[in-house]
């Protein structure tokens, strides 16, 4: 099973797409969702998230709160800048 | 009686500004297509956000909904206004009618400020905010106090100024200094109209929402009340972003709107005044021949 992610921002929708699995800095923790996920609204606190994928994408996220179900995963920051995969090597 | 002279040169100049007013069009067209278009992916946030809080007031975060940003105020005394309008003029009645219904609103502020004053309570005052050049000239003679002015607010700064301007109306209204913040701003309904709009944004409502669709029951983190301390002021953020953004966009449709009567009435102008001229320009000629004419009869 897929799950589909969300990445939004007030200003436009920064990513959109499969992902096999999904990182991120919630307020009481790092958490991570995969495909049949329980229902969860959870909020983020600023830092780094991950999708796993192909490729696999990492963004620089600010405060915000994320939706998560069976099915879906979707992220509402404030702010949200994709951290280049090059710059992430080093 | 104009001379044929005076109507050519008049043609002239009306001419050129016709050329200016549709430039202006074009440029406010080409502008409304990308103010709509921010207005427009700033909504799946709204939604998503909105349908959030209302599942968490519809109780289904359980425990009792009860935050300081949500509760109204016994006596309200102290109410901070925000007005928003544009820093460029040319675009019709677009900020006048905000800022003659502003005018209308603070008197009635006042009017209440005096009868509360009377009954022995404190007297109520309102604390003005503004945006944008056009606001500021219209305070600046008038008996009102404006606490801060802000001009040049470009939409690439929407974001700075909402999250400063958010910060400071929570600030404010969890430390008493505001019973009431109320933002006043053009709301885009579409490219013909826009209304001037007083929205009351502290404390905030949430109407428990209708829930529509499958209901499902999600995990909140952290629990309860503790999850509003993070989406209200998210919400309060989204409420006055959308105020910003649609000052914009209905700033450029309101230009587009009054430079196409512009260009409308220079055309039409420019053809009366051609009549005119080709009618100048005939009876001279006529005049001429009749000369030559009775000047040979004469003869």
């Amino acid at each position: 099973m897929a799950l589909n992610v969300r990445i939004v921002t007030p200003r436009k929708i920064v990513f959109e797409g499969v992902a096999e699995g999904v990182q991120a800095p919630g307020e009481l923790g790092e958490f991570g969702v995969l495909a049949g996920h329980i229902p969860l609204v959870t909020t983020l606190k600023p830092g780094t998230v991950v999708i796993h994928g192909s490729p696999r994408r990492t963004f620089k996220v600010g405060t915000g709160f994320a939706e998560a179900g069976p099915d879906r995963v979707t992220l509402l920051v404030e702010t949200c800048e994709e951290i280049e995969s090059a710059a992430l090597a080093h | 009686m104009a001379t044929l002279r005076d109507i050519r040169t008049r043609i002239t100049s009306v001419k050129s500004t016709k050329q200016i007013t549709n430039a202006m069009k074009m440029v406010s067209a080409a502008k409304l297509r990308r103010a709509t278009d921010a207005a427009v992916s700033a909504r799946p946030w709204q939604e998503t956000l909105t349908a959030t809080l209302q599942r968490i007031a519809g109780g289904a975060a359980g425990g009792e909904v009860q935050h300081p940003l949500l509760e109204p105020r016994g006596a309200v005394k102290n109410v901070l206004l925000v007005v928003v309008t544009t820093d460029r003029g040319l675009c019709g009645g677009f900020n006048g009618t905000l800022l003659r219904q502003t005018d209308v609103w603070l008197k009635t502020q006042q009017g209440t400020l005096v009868q509360a004053g009377q009954d022995g309570s404190a007297a109520r005052r309102v604390r003005v905010r503004t945006f944008g050049k056009k606001a500021r000239e219209f305070f600046k003679s008038r008996p009102v106090v404006v606490d801060e002015s802000t001009i040049d607010a470009t939409s690439a700064k929407f974001q700075e100024i909402v999250q400063a301007l958010s910060d400071e109306m929570v600030r404010g209204f969890i430390a008493g200094e505001y019973d009431e913040c109320v933002i006043a701003y053009n709301a885009f309904k579409n490219t013909l109209t826009q209304t001037p709009t007083f929205t009351r944004v502290l404390p905030l409502s949430i109407e428990a929402g209708a829930t529509t669709g499958p209901s499902v029951d999600y995990v909140y983190e952290p629990k309860g009340a503790a999850i509003l301390e993070t989406l209200l002021p998210l919400y309060l953020r989204t409420l006055l972003l959308q105020a910003f953004l649609e000052t914009g966009a209905g700033e450029h449709a309101a230009r587009m709107t009054a430079m196409d009567n512009a260009t409308r009435n220079a055309t039409d102008l420019i053809k009366s005044l051609t009549l005119d001229y080709n009618r100048g320009r005939q009876a001279a000629i006529t005049k001429e021949l009749i000369e030559i004419v009775s000047g040979a009869e004469a003869l």
